[in-house]
């Protein structure tokens, strides 16, 4: 039986062509994958845990499941690494880093980082591209990166816009009490939605089409409504309603690049870092170097976003090419999708994650803001981030049978009396329906895997031994990058994040480096000399399509040895004849 | 008991400090001695020792509390911690003086709780915290090598960010156990020699034809062949250097980011998990005292003090220097990232910051005859010239000689091949010596910032209700009307800590007699920061009650304190 399971395997990997059980070649997806998962609903901590273990304890060649740390109410922040234990030491290769769900509100951008996993690992046996990339490259996926507020906004009464914050408490309203105010789920739905009062002055009336939805009266118009906020109470007596809910702050303004306090920009803690879960992450990150790529999922509005995330901290010519060409990769790859510059085309962000990658740790990161409206009816639309309210309107008419929203119902408020209670549901807005949920796992999973397979990789190309006068010895080396990130990005180099590429001469018999050179040029017409340490030559940095060119004059007889060793292209090794 | 401890200690540092024999700070406290110190002083009954985090290396981070007598309830009945100074020694790692001063201080404040009526009184209401050495791995040092004056921790650290760690320290080339100075002859050199004391190196102005005879470098080798000397030695993250207000990103000894050193974390959450403290007195080299913060023109506000703040600074800079002095005083210096700034920039608290110590202007003794003779003397001595360049040196060397310190090795030959065929010389002060003062002078300072703590509490604001109106609107009707008053010096918080948010505002909480209601005011509302010295704000509501029901009402902030009244209906 084992035998014949081994030969089905066997078959698959011979024939690269997956079959499902009747037989018939669906693409797309892993075919009878051993950890089987759907994927047109969201999990929650439990049920994500559950498919990280399954698929860690099915597939121990190729991933592990590690904690990296403790979130604020204890649970584990789960990363999986992915590759090829077999093909070398994971230090040593190209690493990748993704997460999802920083903003636990955003809800599918966790499935997704976790679809990704999945796609990886089960599709390893199948299909070719996926085999050589984690055959040689190393991915480490945390897919929530805020569980305690994952299951708050799962579980529990939430909008569709949080909990963005963690749980920590935090004195909102600096009153010395804690959390003491947050919203109130009045009617018990487990949806927050507004509160609206019949007012013969009041500005807001219902739309004529879709007349569940509110909208602002002309200036010469009478409206018939105001609008009472999000579902909630004073619940301290202070006179203010739901001013300090749990938690309070943002974890996407906590990272070490460019950190500014509270008063500078809401949503900064303490310090960099001074958020647990995040500190996990900036330890992993420290003590995983190779990590030369990164990639957060968010929600929405169907953006590619690169740095900077403020004006002032502006990126080298070199180094916006490659996120350019990547970013615009991924434009076609999810159509809807805009490559955006974050201060530049969105909003100012100082000390987010995505610039603390690149500019920090000289990884070239994009944050990927799921589900575009778009969506709604595949056109261009005019509308915000979410997309036009009419179309939001329609497309819950036409193809959600209006289930998004909770009709208007009177409920009895402790601190007005009698209002009404309505709105769109916390699943609507910035996440997809179900129908349309694996698309975006899926081409989001797609660009990654594009972004991933960009990640430099060192190797040398040749080399060459000349025979000189007077018994030298001249070895010649042509050191490669085949993929468009160079082996230090241009931040790299400049504030020296990432030390040189190293390449080293050994082997061969009574070997005495004298002297070594380098250039960017194969006829060497203008080398640099290395004096100091010629054994170990420092290259700056190895660019796609740039070759780097060695050269030693030793003493001693071959062969000989090349080793290019680069912190974030890995290591390759090529002898002389 | 005191005199056992310092006698251990002098056994202890005998037996592991390499220049024991040569060193004149003994008698300091090293990390062991400051813990059983620092428990020892916790068995008096109004003293509590804290553990607010450990370092890298394992060494406790210790508070030592002097706690008030009486219980505060906040707005809603809670017990309330209560308003605070910290006294914070040791900011900058080779400051030992200033921890030796905290834990001096603390020990001074418990010896006067018998008969000291004025800090009687304030820690009624008050309590003091004393964290003597925020960053222990970095001080150790003094007590352990001591080849140079580390300020940083001991974590490994790329300063140089050259991909190898901690690769090209300083080397012994004399063999004295200590990492002084180097010179090179060097015709192309910045620096020559001191006219009057060839010891003392000045910089030489090119421009007015001054012809340089050295360059000047830290003993040592390049061991990583980067034409650079000791530019990434042992160690580390510098705490003064390691905090968010302009944190210098990138440079040595700041570390990859603000606040990534495990005793910044523990000193900078255990600030903001205590939000009573109101003000901050800390040692280091940043000295708003002698040199007051200014206020910055150009700067966005919140790079600068502001305004009334300044002046209220301005205010304290003056006592302070009145009864610290400010004779000789060497100048401020402003590391970025620090945390005195921290304190006030970012905390949001009154934040005053000394020198614990310099060396003091040497002062040649007075003849004891008669004028006519002294003039003889003057004229046997060898003419001094009127070079200003290396004043502080020269004085530094004359103030340790009067004292017998042997505080500068001269200047000798070594070799070093970095520079075949140079003479190399290796000399220059003795690490420590010229920021610490043996601790016999130690006792004297503590006695002076005594008196400069006594001052600071006597500052703090306090707050009363000067006044509860009641107007009888008729029918049941009343407002009423509370006027809540700061009879101290300060203000309620900083202008900084308000324009930044860090303050917490005054809460005004009323209770109400069965059956009454509000129909204006809430049960707690807040009240804006109340100026010093009489200033006052108030707060009014509209209440239905029956008559004759008593209203009691409750005015509290962490960092103010609080104040209660009654009134009849």
């Amino acid at each position: 039986m084992r035998f014949a399971i081994l030969f089905l395997i066997c078959a698959l990997i011979v024939t690269g062509t997956a079959l499902a059980d009747d037989g018939y070649p669906l693409i797309g997806r892993p075919v009878d994958p051993k950890v089987p998962a759907a994927w047109d609903f969201y999990r929650d901590y439990e049920a994500q845990t559950q498919l990280l273990q399954d698929l860690a304890a099915a597939h121990p060649d190729i991933c592990r499941l590690d904690s990296i740390g403790r979130s604020w109410q204890g649970r584990e922040m789960w990363v999986m690494t992915i590759t090829n234990f077999a093909t070398g030491e994971e230090l040593h290769k190209p690493g990748f880093w993704l997460d999802g769900g920083i903003h636990a509100n955003e809800v599918q951008a966790s499935d997704a980082a976790l679809y990704t996993a999945w796609y990886l690992i089960e599709g390893y046996s199948q299909m070719r591209q996926i085999r050589e990339i984690v055959d040689s490259q190393v991915f480490y996926i945390l897919p929530m990166m805020s569980p305690d507020s994952r299951d708050i906004h799962l579980h529990e009464a939430a909008t569709t816009h949080g909990p963005r914050t963690g749980q920590r408490p935090i004195d909102n309203d600096r009153d010395g009490l804690f959390d003491e105010d947050d919203d109130d789920d009045l009617d018990g739905d487990g949806h927050i939605v507004s509160m609206r009062v019949r007012d013969p002055n009041g500005r807001w009336k219902e739309d004529e089409e879709y007349p569940w939805m509110m909208v602002r009266a002309e200036a010469d118009e009478v409206g018939g409504w105001t609008m009472l906020g999000e579902e909630g109470f004073d619940n301290d007596g202070d006179g203010m309603i739901n001013e300090d809910g749990a938690g309070g702050y943002d974890p996407n303004r906590d990272w070490g690049y460019d950190w500014q306090p509270g008063h500078i920009q809401w949503g900064a803690y303490r310090y960099p870092f001074s958020l647990q879960e995040n500190r996990a992450v900036a330890d992993f990150a420290l003590a995983h170097p190779n990590i030369g790529g990164a990639q957060s999922f968010h929600n929405a509005g169907g953006m590619i976003l690169s740095g900077p995330g403020a004006e002032e901290n502006t990126y080298s010519r070199s180094d916006r090419a490659v996120y350019d060409a990547i970013g615009q990769r991924g434009e076609q790859m999810l159509p809807g999708y805009t490559y955006m510059i974050t201060w530049e085309d969105l909003y100012t962000v100082h000390g987010g994650e995505l610039d603390w990658w690149y500019a920090s740790m000289g990884a070239l990161s994009y944050t990927n803001e799921l589900w575009t409206s778009f969506n709604f009816f595949r056109t261009a639309n005019d509308g915000n981030w979410q997309g036009d309210r009419q179309d939001q309107a329609r497309f819950n008419d036409q193809l959600l049978f209006g289930e998004a929203f909770v009709p208007w119902h009177e409920v009895e408020h402790p601190d007005y009396g009698m209002v009404e209670v309505g709105g769109y549901k916390k699943s609507y807005g910035r996440q997809p329906p179900a129908f349309l949920l694996q698309e975006e796992l899926h081409r989001n999973m797609a660009f990654t895997v594009y972004h991933a397979s960009q990640l430099p990789r060192i190797r040398v190309d040749n080399v060459s031994v000349k025979q000189l006068e007077h018994g030298l010895t001249e070895v010649t080396a042509v050191i490669v990058n085949d993929h468009q990130i160079p082996t230090r990005l241009s931040v790299a180099e400049r504030s020296a994040l990432v030390r040189p590429d190293l390449i080293t001469l050994s082997g061969g018999s009574g070997l005495k480096v004298l002297t070594a050179m380098r250039d960017n040029d194969m006829f060497f017409r203008r080398p640099r000399e290395q004096e100091h340490d010629p054994q170990h030559v420092e290259v700056s940095a190895v660019g796609f399509s740039d070759p780097v060119y060695v050269r030693w004059i030793v003493r001693g007889s071959g062969p000989f040895t090349v080793t290019a060793d680069s912190v974030k292209g890995g290591i390759s090794e090529l002898s002389s004849q | 008991m005191k005199t056992l401890i310092h006698t251990c200690l002098l056994g202890a540092c005998c037996l592991f400090a390499g220049i024991a024999e040569a060193a004149p700070l003994e008698g300091y406290h090293d990390h062991a001695a400051l813990v059983s110190e620092m428990q020892r002083m916790a068995q008096a009954p109004e003293c509590e020792l804290l553990e607010i985090g450990r370092t890298a290396e394992g060494r406790e981070i210790l508070v030592l509390r002097i706690a008030g007598e009486t219980e505060l309830l906040n707005a809603v009945g809670d017990s309330m911690p209560r308003p605070a100074i910290a006294v914070v020694g040791n900011v900058e790692g080779s400051d030992l003086a200033g921890r030796e001063i905290c834990l001096e201080l603390a020990q001074r404040v418990l010896d006067s709780l018998d008969d000291d009526e004025q800090l009687l009184a304030f820690l009624q209401q008050h309590d003091l915290y004393f964290l003597p050495s925020p960053s222990p791995d970095a001080a150790e040092y003094f007590f352990g090598a001591a080849d140079f004056e580390r300020d940083t921790n001991g974590s490994p650290f790329d300063d140089d960010r050259d991909g190898r760690v901690d690769e090209d320290p300083g080397e012994d080339l004399n063999g004295d156990g200590i990492l002084t100075m180097m010179r090179v002859e060097d015709p192309a050199g910045d620096w020559m020699d001191h006219p009057d004391d060839p010891r003392v190196l000045i910089r030489a102005k090119r421009e007015e034809n001054e012809q340089g005879r050295w360059s000047l470098y830290s003993e040592g080798t390049d061991n990583d062949g980067d034409e650079k000397w000791n530019e990434d030695g042992q160690g580390g993250v510098d705490f003064n250097r390691n905090l968010t207000f302009n944190h210098d990103g990138g440079a040595a000894g700041c570390g990859p980011w603000p606040v990534s050193e495990a005793e910044t974390r523990s000193v900078v959450d255990w600030f903001y998990n205590n939000q009573q403290i109101c003000m901050v007195l800390s040692f280091g080299p940043e000295d708003n005292i002698r040199a007051p913060w200014k206020n910055e023109h150009g700067k966005l506000m919140h790079e600068s003090a502001e305004g009334s703040d300044i002046s209220i600074l301005e205010h304290i800079a003056a006592k302070g220097s009145e009864l610290l002095g400010k004779e000789n005083f060497p100048g401020s210096s402003n590391p970025r990232g620090s945390f005195a700034d921290w304190a006030y920039f970012h905390y949001g608290a009154w934040s005053i910051s000394t020198r614990a110590w310099w060396v003091p202007e040497y002062k040649p003794e007075e003849p004891a005859e008669g004028e006519a003779d002294a003039e003889g003397k003057e004229a046997e001595k060898p003419k001094k010239s009127d070079e200003k360049r290396g004043a502080d040196e020269i004085n530094a060397l004359q103030w340790f000689e009067s004292q017998g310190i042997d505080g500068f090795v001269d200047w000798t030959d070594v070799a070093n091949p970095d520079f075949p065929g140079r003479s190399v010389q290796v000399g220059g002060f003795r690490p420590y010596l010229r920021s610490n003062p043996p601790a016999a002078m130690l006792s004297e300072l503590a006695t002076k910032q005594l008196d400069f703590l006594r001052e600071l509490t006597g500052m703090l604001p306090a707050i009363s209700f000067s006044e509860v109106e009641v107007d009888d609107l008729g029918e049941g009707l009343y407002r009423v009307t509370a006027h809540v008053a700061n009879s101290g010096y300060l203000p309620t918080s900083t202008r900084k800590a308000a324009s930044i948010r860090q303050d917490y505002p005054l809460n005004i909480a009323i209770s109400l007699p069965d059956g009454a209601s509000l129909l204006n005011g809430s049960l707690r509302g807040r009240l804006d920061r109340i100026e010093g010295l009489g200033g006052e704000s108030e707060y009014s509501w509209l209440v239905v009650a029956p008559q004759g029901g008593r209203i009691s009402l409750v005015v509290a902030s962490p960092s103010v304190g609080m104040a209660r009244a009654e009134a009849e209906l």
